[in-house]
C-alpha cells in the first residue's frame, strides 16, 4: 500500500505542470543563473583545476549570467537529470549540447536557434578497421543513456545498443573490449583522440547534430533574456572566440 | 607507471579529492546525527501505547527502508519541488534524504535494543517511583545503548559509502568529483582505486571510533565481572 502511494506521488509529480519555475525576475532577484551542464564532456564542460568547470559550455553559461547582470553557478548534473531538474525548478538554465527531440521539446523550452553545430560520429578503437555502423555486424555499440546518440541507434534498430550513464563508462567500455564502437559527437571525439584516446573516427558523419540552449517551460521573460545575450553574443564575436579557444574552429555557424 | 602517477594526482586533483572527501564527509556526519534523532523518534514512536503513533511512525519506518535510497533521493530532489513549490538545494536534500533514510533503520535498531533490556529493569525502576520519562533517560538508554551502538556504527560506516548515491542529485561529493578528474585525464584505473582508498581509510577510523565508543559503554559490565 505504502508503494502505491508512492507510487501515485511520483505519477502526480510527472503529470504536474511545473509550478516552481524561476522567471527573470526571480534569477534578478537571487542575482544567480543556475546553469546546468554534465561536467564531464570535454571540451564542453569539465572540471577546471580549483573545482569549477570549464570548457565551450561552462563559459558560454558564464558569459549570459553576465549580460543578464547575475552571477553564474554552474551546475553539474547527469545526462537524465538535466531536463528533470529544469521541470522541477531546480536549474533555470541548461547549455549542456542538448540537441532537440519532439520528446524533449514537450518537456523543456528550446531557445530559437543552435548554439553550435556538430554532427555523429561513429568512434572505434584505434586498431578496428571498421568503416561503418553496419560494418560492426551486430557487435555492442556504446552510448550515453538518455542521448540523442541512444535514440540514433533506437531509430535505426541497430540490435546491440549498450547504455552508459556517460562518456567517460563508454571510453573504459571501448578499453575494455566490452564495446565495439561508440557514437558521439565528432568534436568529443576528436578530443577525446588528441587526448590520447586510443581510438578513430569511423566514416562520415551520421547525421548532423545541432544543440541547443534549453530551459524550463512558460519562463518568456527569462528566454527572452537569453536569447538577446545570445544574439550579442554572436554579434560581438564572443561565440566564436570561445569556439576557437576550446573546440580548435568556429562551429557556432551552420557548416557550408 | 610513476609517471602516469604524478600526471593524474596533480595538486588540483588532489585538491579536488579533498574538496570531495570533506563534502562526503559532511554529508555523513550530519545525516548519523539527525538520523540518530529521528530514529530514536520513530523507534520510540513504534512502541507507543498510543495507537495513531505507532502507525505514523511504522509508515515512515516502512516508507523509507522499503523504496531504494536512490528512488528516495531523485523523489526528495525532481518531484518534491513540482509538488511542493519548495526546492531546497541539493546539499540539504542530499542531508534531508540520507538522513530520512538513516533513521528508518536506526528507528528499528533503537527499538530493538530497547526491546532487550531486561523487562525487570522497568518494573525496579517504577516501583522504585521513577517517572516514564526518567525510567527511560536514566535506565532504558544507558542499558539499551551498549547493545545498539555496534548496529548502529554498522549503519553510519554504511551511510558513508551510501552517500556516494547523492553524486546523482548533483552533490559534487568524492565519487562525482573523482568521475570529473577521470573525464579530463582519462585514467580511471588510478583514480578509482584512491578514492576506494579514501573510502576505506574513512570508514575505518569510523570503525575505530566505534569500537573506542562501544569499549567505554562496557566498562561498568567488565568491572562487575572482574
Amino acid at each position: 500500500m505504502l508503494n502505491s502511494r508512492l507510487l501515485l506521488l511520483s505519477t502526480l509529480a510527472l503529470t504536474a505542470t511545473s509550478v516552481a519555475h524561476a522567471e527573470l525576475a526571480d534569477v534578478r532577484k537571487r542575482g544567480e543563473l543556475r546553469v546546468v551542464m554534465s561536467g564531464e564532456y570535454p571540451p564542453f564542460s569539465q572540471p577546471a583545476p580549483d573545482g569549477s568547470l570549464t570548457g565551450f559550455d561552462a563559459d558560454v553559461a558564464r558569459e549570459i549570467a553576465k549580460r543578464l547582470g547575475v552571477r553564474a553557478r554552474l551546475i553539474k548534473a547527469e545526462f537524465p537529470s538535466i531536463i528533470a531538474g529544469l521541470q522541477a525548478g531546480q536549474f533555470d538554465l541548461a547549455v549542456a549540447s542538448q540537441s532537440k527531440t519532439p520528446e524533449r521539446e514537450r518537456a523543456v523550452d528550446f531557445l530559437s536557434r543552435p548554439y553550435y553545430y556538430d554532427g555523429l560520429q561513429l568512434v572505434v578503437p584505434a586498431s578496428s578497421s571498421v568503416r561503418s555502423l553496419a560494418g560492426l555486424g551486430g557487435k555492442p555499440v556504446a552510448v550515453a543513456q538518455g542521448t540523442i546518440f541512444e535514440k540514433f541507434l533506437r531509430d535505426r534498430k541497430y540490435s546491440n545498443v549498450a547504455t552508459y550513464s556517460g562518456e567517460q563508462e563508454i571510453f573504459l567500455a571501448l578499453g575494455a573490449g566490452r564495446a565495439a564502437g561508440m557514437v558521439t559527437t565528432r568534436t568529443v571525439g576528436s578530443v577525446a583522440i588528441k587526448n590520447g584516446q586510443k581510438l578513430r573516427l569511423a566514416g562520415p558523419v551520421l547525421q548532423q547534430d545541432n544543440p541547443y540552449i534549453t530551459l524550463g517551460k512558460n519562463q518568456p521573460r527569462l528566454k527572452a533574456a537569453v536569447e538577446k545575450a545570445m544574439a550579442s553574443m554572436r554579434a560581438d564575436g564572443t561565440l566564436k572566440r570561445l569556439s576557437l579557444k576550446y573546440l580548435g574552429s568556429d562551429i557556432t555557424v551552420p557548416a557550408k | 607507471m610513476l609517471s602516469t602517477l604524478s600526471t593524474v594526482f596533480t595538486p588540483d586533483a588532489l585538491a579536488a579529492l579533498w574538496r570531495g572527501a570533506q563534502i562526503t564527509l559532511a554529508l555523513t556526519l550530519l545525516s548519523s546525527v539527525f538520523g540518530l534523532i529521528l530514529g530514536l523518534v520513530a523507534g520510540l514512536g513504534r512502541m507507543s501505547r498510543l495507537a495513531p503513533v505507532r502507525l505514523l511512525a511504522g509508515i515512515y519506518i516502512e516508507t523509507f527502508r522499503g523504496t531504494p535510497l536512490l528512488v528516495q533521493l531523485f523523489f526528495l530532489f525532481f518531484a518534491l519541488p513540482q509538488i511542493t513549490g519548495v526546492s531546497l538545494p541539493a546539499f540539504n536534500t542530499a542531508v534531508l534524504g540520507l538522513s530520512l533514510f538513516a533513521g528508518a533503520y536506526a528507528a528499528e535498531i533503537i527499538r530493538g535494543s530497547l526491546n532487550a533490556v531486561d523487562r525487570g529493569q522497568t518494573e525496579a525502576a517504577r516501583a522504585l517511583g521513577l517517572k516514564p520519562w526518567d525510567i527511560l533517560r536514566l535506565v532504558l538508554i544507558p542499558q539499551a545503548a551498549r547493545t545498539a551502538v555496534p548496529a548502529l556504527g554498522n549503519q553510519f560506516i554504511g551511510l558513508l559509502k551510501d552517500s556516494s548515491l547523492a553524486s546523482v542529485i548533483t552533490v559534487s561529493e568524492l565519487l562525482l568529483t573523482t568521475r570529473g578528474l577521470v573525464s579530463i585525464t582519462y585514467q580511471p584505473v588510478p583514480l578509482y582505486l584512491a578514492v576506494a582508498l579514501i573510502y576505506f581509510l574513512l570508514s575505518n577510523v569510523a570503525a575505530r571510533l566505534f569500537a573506542l565508543l562501544e569499549r567505554r559503554l562496557n566498562r561498568p559490565y567488565r568491572t562487575s565481572t572482574a
